[in-house]
């Protein structure tokens, strides 16, 4: 169980989150909606130092190479192909298994990654945090710019991987998360203003369309 | 729809560079500069006095592979500690510097077995220069900077590898940003000991 408990970060003058609190169990999928959701994956993969508050897992604090983090816009080092991405993460996973995850998210292999479009660069990122996929997943926009097919097998492989045993955290847009997640969170004003089972999904949309909570 | 362009210098592997990323990026990126060093360094090789002096510039060359930040999900690839993730690049420098340069070396030793004595001298200074190169770039590593800038201290230290009055500085500077250097990785790698 990861344990988020009165989380507190600042950004200069600007309060990012100021007492957020969750309580994620493992082997289910997360999603968290609403302003400040990619900070808050941030926080949890070390990206931001909280000014107050724990980040917890099992009662010690959540270690990094426990956690994978797909980027909203995932980068990649200019010169370095998509294949030559997966080779090195072949190289140090040498069990990892490319081929079956590139028949489901398919990415030109020749092609330079930095120069991808944003589309199969989000694939390749997301083909690469799945060859070696760690207890604890936290996936950015994973939907944003995917074709409708690549966004229906990500869908599946979300729930597949959140029946593993793991925790699946998927900050996404409301709507995108409907029918992945066993709950989700909506945050609004760096604090949370809800937590909604799967089956309240049409409540949540409604409460956040009714307390006007911005959906970019 | 996948987009079908194909690049260019595809043919360069990881495996071929030790799995190093910074070589294989380095020498796709520049084909022309890789193919006129090999020329000059045949050619400085059946000269006398150049050879050695001639690969060891190449050694300074090299290390403008380590000018860029990685992105840190391939830093963390290789799931090792600050030190250890740090001694396997510097490692992974000198395997390919050396590796690479072999056959000049030996056309140099070839053509003047007399000047035997500077591959003496030309082994470890390339080596320390690597070495500099590699600890500069990560005790300054901040994956959000794609391109940092070099202060100046750092461009004067890289300079003292090509002047030798400014290579005590050099020596100095390479004690020192190998210490900065782990601190500064186990920000992002601490958990990984």
């Amino acid at each position: 169980m990861i344990t988020i408990d009165a989380l507190r970060i600042c950004d200069g003058e600007r309060t990012l989150f100021d007492g957020v609190t969750m309580h994620l169990p493992a082997n289910a999928v997360h999603g968290i909606a609403g302003e400040g959701r990619s900070a808050l994956l941030q926080a949890l993969y070390g990206l931001m130092v909280p000014d107050a508050g724990r980040i917890t897992a099992g009662g010690h604090p959540l270690r990094r190479c426990d956690v994978g983090f797909a980027e909203a816009e995932p980068r990649f080092w200019p010169g370095l192909t998509a294949r030559d991405c997966l080779d090195l993460a072949v190289r140090y996973n040498p069990g990892s298994n490319p081929a079956a995850m590139l028949r489901r998210l398919p990415v030109p292999l020749d092609a330079e990654a930095a120069a991808l479009p944003a589309a199969e660069r989000k694939r390749l990122a997301l083909v690469l945090l799945l060859l070696n996929p760690k207890r604890v997943l936290l996936l950015d926009e994973p939907f944003r710019g995917l074709d409708v097919e690549s966004a229906f097998m990500l869908r599946q492989l979300i729930l597949q991987l959140g029946s593993e045993g793991r925790t699946v955290l998927v900050a996404a847009r409301l709507a995108e998360l409907d029918g992945i997640c066993d709950d989700f969170y909506v945050l609004d004003g760096g604090v949370v203003r809800g937590r909604y089972e799967h089956y309240e999904f049409a409540r949540a949309v409604r409460e956040a369309a009714a307390s006007g909570i911005a959906e970019k | 729809m996948l987009s079908e362009k194909v690049y260019s210098g595809r043919l360069v592997r990881p495996g071929v560079f030790g799995g190093s990323p910074e070589w294989t990026a380095g020498v796709r990126r520049h084909p022309a500069a890789v193919v006129a060093a090999a020329v000059v360094l045949a050619v400085c090789a059946c000269i006398p006095y150049a050879g050695f002096p001639a690969l060891y510039l190449a050694a300074a060359a090299c290390g403008s592979f380590y000018a860029a930040n990685e992105p840190l999900q391939l830093l963390l690839l290789p799931e090792k500690g600050a030190a250890r993730l740090l001694a396997r690049k510097v490692l992974t420098a000198w395997r390919n510097y050396f590796l690479t340069t072999a056959p000049f070396a030996a056309l140099a030793l070839l053509a003047q077995p007399r000047l035997a004595w500077m591959a003496a001298a030309w082994a470890p200074l390339a080596a320390l220069a690597l070495l500099y190169f590699v600890a500069a770039k990560y005790a300054r590593y901040d994956p959000a900077d794609e391109s940092p800038r070099w202060p100046l201290a750092a461009r004067l230290g890289a300079a003292g590898f090509l002047l030798p009055p400014l290579l005590p500085l050099s020596l100095c500077l390479v004690v020192s940003y190998l210490l900065r250097a782990e601190r500064n990785l186990n920000r992002y790698l601490y958990d990984y000991d």
